[in-house]
């Protein structure tokens, strides 16, 4: 009588592929691979919770199209839960309402064409930006609108400019921050500041209604 | 007093030219110059006169705040 043991070869084959891949209890094993992969599953599902969800958004790769976590994170730190700006500090420079605390903060010693800026403050919503002194010659005298970029308030020693145009010191960027008018002539003069100084019509430093 | 100012940054921006003078060696009088193009040939004397006297000007406040501290004062009202 011939016995015929195939059915114990296949039992063997199949208790090969199973041990790593089911415990004794018939639980898939933490360590078992799937095809294609190198990690266990234990790895794979690591981050899921028990009813199948993701646990938490630090387990997302990669950003998606549109950057939907990056600018997630941006709306937490720049806004308040009711979706209003948290502060003035999150608007751009040129939509910011600052008054300068100082008088005047710009000069001319009459006898060149340079205006002189000195350390100012600007007064905001959020608190004092303070900008170092500076100067800028724009090599004639005139009426001269003074600006600078400051797209994040950092204030300190800024690049200080000069137009003719008080539009473009106004609002000709996002980032413009505008110190005042001075008019030099010749004559020791003043100007920017909360009160423009010597200059005529009130150029001070804040934005608004001293348009040109 | 004596200033040492030194030119340690240069740049254009908006068409217009800049240098970051500093004062005596100390990064905190760093302070941005700017001149119209047409100038630049001119040198940068003014601006380092400029730079030497604000920081002089902020030595002195320094040396009388220093002084402040303490000053009491009868006013009569």
């Amino acid at each position: 009588m011939v016995r015929d043991f195939s059915w114990l070869k296949w039992l063997q084959n199949l208790q090969i592929k199973t041990a790593d891949a089911l415990t004794l209890i018939g639980q898939i094993a933490a360590s078992a691979v799937i095809q294609g992969r190198t990690e266990g599953i234990g790895t794979t599902v690591g981050n899921l919770t028990s009813t199948g969800e993701l646990n938490t958004t630090d387990s997302i790769a990669a950003d998606g199209t549109g950057s939907p976590l990056a600018g997630g994170v941006r709306a937490f730190i720049g806004m308040e839960s009711s979706g209003r700006l948290a502060s003035s500090f999150y608007l751009q420079p040129v939509d910011a309402s600052m008054v300068p605390t100082a008088d005047t903060s710009l000069s001319n010693n009459g006898a060149d064409t340079v205006i002189s800026i000195s350390s100012n403050t600007m007064r905001l919503g959020f608190g004092d930006v303070i900008y170092s002194a500076g100067s800028v010659d724009p090599g004639l005298t005139g009426t001269y609108y003074v600006y600078a970029d400051d797209p994040t308030f950092s204030g300190g020693a800024v690049t200080y400019h000069a137009t003719l145009d008080g539009t473009v010191a106004k609002t000709g960027a996002t980032t413009r921050v505008f110190f005042g008018a001075i008019t030099t002539s010749g004559a020791p003069t003043t100007g920017g500041g909360s009160t423009g100084g010597t200059t005529d019509g009130g150029n001070g430093g804040s934005r608004g209604a001293n348009l040109p | 007093m004596k200033h040492t100012t030194e030119i340690v940054e240069t740049k254009e921006a908006n068409g217009q030219f800049a240098v970051k003078i500093r004062c005596c060696d100390d990064p905190n009088t760093d302070e941005w110059h700017t001149v119209a193009a047409q100038l630049v040939e001119r040198g940068f004397d003014a601006q380092h006169r400029l730079a030497a006297t604000h920081h002089d000007a902020l030595l002195l406040a320094r040396k009388v705040m220093d002084t402040v501290k303490g000053q009491k004062k009868e006013n009569e009202v």
